[in-house]
């Protein structure tokens, strides 16, 4: 294992995967609160037509993929908000949009383009120390401002009326965590890819959901499985021949389908033990 | 004595829909206020006016002295307790985390909430939950968690309680226990209770007064004579000669 990280990619690709299974997990939590997962595979679809603008101009394509994927979240929300159409009803037609922009510019290019299929499918091991500075500023950022206002962004989730006749400005803190549900994904593409990123923000939220009543142990578990998930792939991507973004997807796919498996189990012994304390 | 809330000719109009249209009323301190209408005649429209979270397009609209604005202060001294159908049921908070929520405000954002632990076992020993205060929200029955959003209503302190459709998917037992819990608080805590309901015959039973909206405003009055009037024929485009009877068998049984 020590030799594992006397590699210097591999270092960086470790550093990444903590603070990506973090930042994801954290948001992962909210994503599932609030009904968002669809929002989540949307967005990194949709984002894949920013990214083939970038490499057709010669502009960042993960900086013209992350305006898509904020811009997307940003409009569905307001649109959702302004008008009549449901969330998943506009998501579905940017996801459209995007897929058939991206694969539109993707058909001009002219030979072999390394970058696009590390944007496709991920490459953490390809993580340069600028972008590691990048993935470490923006996720610091996002997770302070989920820490500053976690109760209300947690009382929106419950109940959003409620939180509106409290005077909470709803249409702020829910576009600013759509925000973040845009960025988190754009810097989450070079672990797993566009095709895949979704996974990370819906699964670690959905087997903490899935294995606990209360938040806190949701959010616990969550972060649990964002990290297991994202470490332990990147692990398993070294010693056995699967791509790293594969690795984490799957890894963090087994442990919801335990979670599933595991559940009655726990609920069938918790109430036996109810059972046994009232008799 | 000055109305709690005072309505004067309130028009709202969302988009190219008039969705309330001059509307006059005044409610009382201390009194209980049932709003009835069919589906459609703006009855949550006219609750969410009151907390200020609608504009009002013409007219006045006077709550606990002060006109109402989206950005003006009496919403804390208001409680709410919104249509059950807007949450989530299997959400995992634990019976006071429910009702803490209730605490939270423009103000208390990037704050701790002084004596928040307090203020939820109060509201919980209010509606006879405090036994409850550690279990999943999730795993009770819609009459616990009915009870549970009206101590999360009451978390404030109000002085003013709206409710919308407070018994819609209850079965008639927890119906019941409900109204009996709220006729107890409102004497207990002299709250001036204005409640939105499709149940005319428990809402006529314990309120003061009724006010039945079709849009416009189609009565007001005692419930005996607006159970018994023509005009709520005419805003429910039906014939109801069952609940005058109804209602009369309640009067007697009281």
């Amino acid at each position: 294992m020590s030799e594992l990280f006397s590699y210097s990619f591999m270092l960086r690709a470790l550093v990444a995967a903590v603070l990506v299974g973090l930042l994801c997990s954290t948001l992962s939590f909210f994503v599932v609160l609030k009904r968002l997962s669809f929002l989540g595979a949307g967005i990194s679809h949709t984002a894949l037509g920013g990214i083939a603008i970038g490499l057709v101009s010669g502009i960042n394509p993960v900086l013209t993929g992350s305006i898509f994927a904020v811009g997307a979240a940003v409009s569905t929300g307001y649109l959702s908000k302004a008008g009549k159409v449901s969330e998943d009803t506009i998501i579905g037609v940017f996801y459209a949009f995007g897929m058939a922009l991206g694969i539109a510019l993707i058909s001009t290019f002219k030979g072999y383009y390394p970058e696009l299929f590390s944007l496709l499918f991920g490459n953490i091991l390809a993580v340069s120390n600028q972008d590691l500075w990048l993935i470490a500023i923006v996720s610091g950022v996002i997770l302070l401002a989920l820490a500053l206002f976690f109760k209300e962004l947690l009382a929106i989730c419950f109940d959003e009326e409620m939180a509106l006749a409290g005077g909470l400005p709803l249409n702020l803190l829910y576009m600013g965590l759509l925000a973040a549900i845009g960025l988190t994904i754009m810097i989450s593409v070079q672990l797993v890819g566009v095709v895949l990123v979704a996974a990370l923000i819906v699964i670690p939220g959905a087997t903490g959901f899935r294995l606990s009543a209360n938040y806190r142990g949701m959010f616990v578990l969550s972060l649990v499985t964002g990290l297991l998930g994202s470490v332990g792939g990147l692990l398993l991507s070294y010693y056995y021949p699967i791509p790293p973004g594969a690795a984490i997807v799957l890894l963090m796919t087994a442990l919801f389908i335990l979670a599933m498996i595991i559940k009655p189990v726990l609920s069938n012994r918790r109430r036996a033990n109810e059972v046994g304390e009232n008799a | 004595m000055e109305p709690v809330i005072s309505s004067r000719n309130l028009t709202i109009r969302l988009g190219s829909k008039t969705v309330l249209e001059d509307i006059s009323f005044n409610v009382d301190p201390g009194q209980m206020v049932g709003i009835i209408g069919p589906n459609g005649a703006g009855k949550t429209t006219l609750l969410r006016a009151i907390l200020g979270l609608i504009s009002i397009s013409t007219g006045e609209l006077t709550v606990l002295g002060q006109p109402v604005s989206l950005k003006n202060g009496q919403r804390s001294r208001i409680g709410y307790m919104p249509q059950r159908l807007l949450f989530e049921r299997h959400f995992p908070l634990s019976v006071a985390d429910a009702v803490a929520t209730g605490l939270l405000t423009r103000s208390t954002i990037l704050k701790q909430i002084k004596g928040a632990d307090q203020k939820v076992a109060e509201a919980l020993t209010l509606v006879g939950m405090d036994e409850h205060r550690l279990s999943p929200f999730q795993e009770l029955s819609g009459g616990q968690q009915q009870r549970v959003f009206l101590a999360r209503s009451l978390v404030r302190k109000p002085e003013l309680l709206l409710l919308d459709e407070p018994n819609a998917g209850l079965d008639f037992p927890a119906q019941q226990k409900f109204i009996d819990l709220l006729q107890q608080l409102r004497r207990q805590q002299n709250l001036t209770v204005v409640m939105v309901s499709h149940d005319l015959v428990s809402v006529a039973a314990i309120a003061d007064s009724l006010i039945c909206i079709d849009c416009r405003m189609h009565l007001h009055g005692k419930p005996g004579e607006v159970l018994h009037s023509h005009e709520l024929h005419d805003a429910y485009r039906c014939e109801f000669d069952y609940l005058s009877t109804a209602f009369q068998q309640e009067e007697e049984k009281k």
